[in-house]
């Protein structure tokens, strides 16, 4: 009997109340400890997922951004080339379709035109500028931009521009306005306001198509200032953000003056393209006056 | 009485769990959630690389010489996990050519010709092929995928365009045109 009563109490103990107590504390502290080690595991997981989720947010970012560069400069040199590739009809009321029309290569058509007094006639000029016009269609809506033709400094050259034509958005501030029929009508604003947007106004062209860098307004038709309309030029496009710009040499020919023959003149063909911009400090009054001397295509006269 | 609160070895540390569980649901969640990102954006990137190279290739130096040279270039090409349609259109350059409207054909009137026509359904040009009087017109057109394109496809299925200025030589006239370029990975 003692033995079996023995053998009993080696399993069952009376518990002692101050072992519990502290049986319950050493079970609380282990508790706290883990909820704080869980604590510490969340904060550092949500610090991982803040970054996780913010990398993937802005990944690729930068090569969409270089994508669309690397776009635009492509275009910008496939334009260049196609211009100065295409064949055109020398009557600028013809179409390079119309088979009884005089087809010709646009730079052979340039350079005829050049060699007599270096500068290009009103008919070169708007055959050149239709042919442009048709190829920068896909991207007119979206961009501006700017194609010269000039003659650096040479030994009988003066510089000069012999052709520089600006397609430019009429982008102006506007506000939004209720047209009463459910819909909205933007409305033109003198400057930008907290409550305007960039927008073509109603009734506005969404882009005018500009030759300039010639007086047209005199009869002589002298051509720009050089050095005033090359300021501008380089005072525009540091203003407009970033650019995609193309350039090529061509040969342009001018006759001698002391000889029945010509001389090559080493020309530059540039194209420039940024996003449509509205520039405040270009206003269409000051593209009509000097140095840039700019008119619609439709009204060039010289 | 004894071990009162002790609820096993997994339910004494039950407030500790909670925590711990929220912690590797959000991980999980936001881990999943980057990840499908970034397949989307790569899937994204490689379709605009893809569609670059293939416009490289149909365009060349941008000069295309006729039918033959654009089969060519057309033949050299073998994408993988992309389709594609890409044709040279005259229709930038000469939209009432296009059309089949006059020359002089008025802003309005060509404005309601092309209404609707977006640039995965425009027309290749079709230049013209061998001496008269065994000439032909054949389409410069280049794609892989037969399937019928129209804009309710298009509504449904991401894709990227590209247009690209280039000349053709056709009937001994070098013709400014563009490459547009149609892609989709469906």
């Amino acid at each position: 009997m003692d033995q079996m009563k023995g053998f009993i109490l080696q399993f069952y103990r009376p518990v002692d109340k101050r072992d519990m107590n502290a049986s319950r504390a050493h079970a609380r502290a282990r508790g706290q400890a883990a909820v704080t080690d869980a604590l510490y595991f969340l904060l550092i997981v949500t610090g991982i997922t803040i970054f996780l989720f913010g990398f993937a947010n802005s990944y690729g970012v930068t090569v969409d951004s270089e994508l669309v560069k690397n776009y635009n400069v492509d275009f910008t040199t496939d334009a260049l080339k196609t211009i100065l590739y295409s064949s055109v009809p020398r009557d600028p009321e013809q179409s390079l379709y119309d088979n009884s029309g005089e087809i010709d290569h646009l730079l052979a058509y340039v350079k005829e035109d050049f060699s007599d007094n270096s500068k290009l006639e009103p008919a070169t000029k708007k055959v050149l500028a239709q042919n442009i016009i048709g190829i920068m269609n896909p991207v007119a809506n979206n961009f501006d931009y700017l194609f010269i033709i000039s003659v650096p400094e040479g030994f009988t050259n003066p510089e000069s521009f012999v052709f520089v034509f600006f397609h430019k958005s009429n982008l102006r501030p506007v506000k939004i306005v209720e047209d009463g029929l459910g819909g909205y009508e933007y409305h033109p604003e003198d400057a930008p306001k907290r409550d305007t947007i960039m927008g073509i106004p109603e009734g506005v062209l969404p882009f005018t198509d500009y030759v300039c860098g010639y007086e047209q307004a005199l009869p002589d038709c002298n051509p720009s200032d050089y050095d005033a309309l090359k300021i501008e030029i380089d005072s525009l496009l540091s203003g407009v953000g970033d650019t995609s710009q193309s350039s090529s040499k061509i040969n342009l020919p001018k006759t001698e003056i002391n000889g029945p023959g010509f001389e090559a003149v080493q020309a530059q063909a540039e194209l420039t393209i940024w996003n449509a911009t509205y520039l405040s400090d270009v206003t269409a009054n000051e593209l009509n006056q000097a140095p840039w001397n700019c008119v619609d295509i439709l009204q060039i006269t010289c | 009485m004894l071990n009162k609160g002790f609820l096993g070895p997994i339910g004494d540390d039950l407030p500790s769990l909670i925590p711990l569980l929220f912690a590797l649901l959000i991980f999980f969640a936001t881990f999943s959630f980057s990840y499908s990102t970034f397949s989307q954006k790569n899937t994204g990137f490689q379709r605009d690389l893809d569609v670059l190279n293939i416009a490289r290739v149909l365009k060349g130096t941008n000069y295309v010489s006729g039918y033959q040279a654009f089969l060519d270039s057309c033949n050299s090409l073998n994408p993988t996990n992309l389709k594609y349609r890409a044709v040279i259109t005259n229709y930038f350059t000469a939209t009432t050519q296009y059309l089949g409207l006059p020359d002089a054909a008025p802003k309005e009137q060509i404005e309601a010709a092309s209404l609707g026509l977006k640039s995965y359904m425009l027309e290749p040009f079709s230049v013209t092929v061998g001496t008269p009087p065994d000439d032909e017109k054949k389409p410069l057109e280049c794609r892989v995928d037969a399937s019928g394109l129209n804009p309710g496809f298009f509504s449904e299925t991401p894709f990227v365009v590209k247009i690209y200025p280039l000349v053709v030589e056709d009937d001994r006239v070098v013709k400014p045109m563009h490459l547009v370029v149609v892609a989709w990975t469906k």
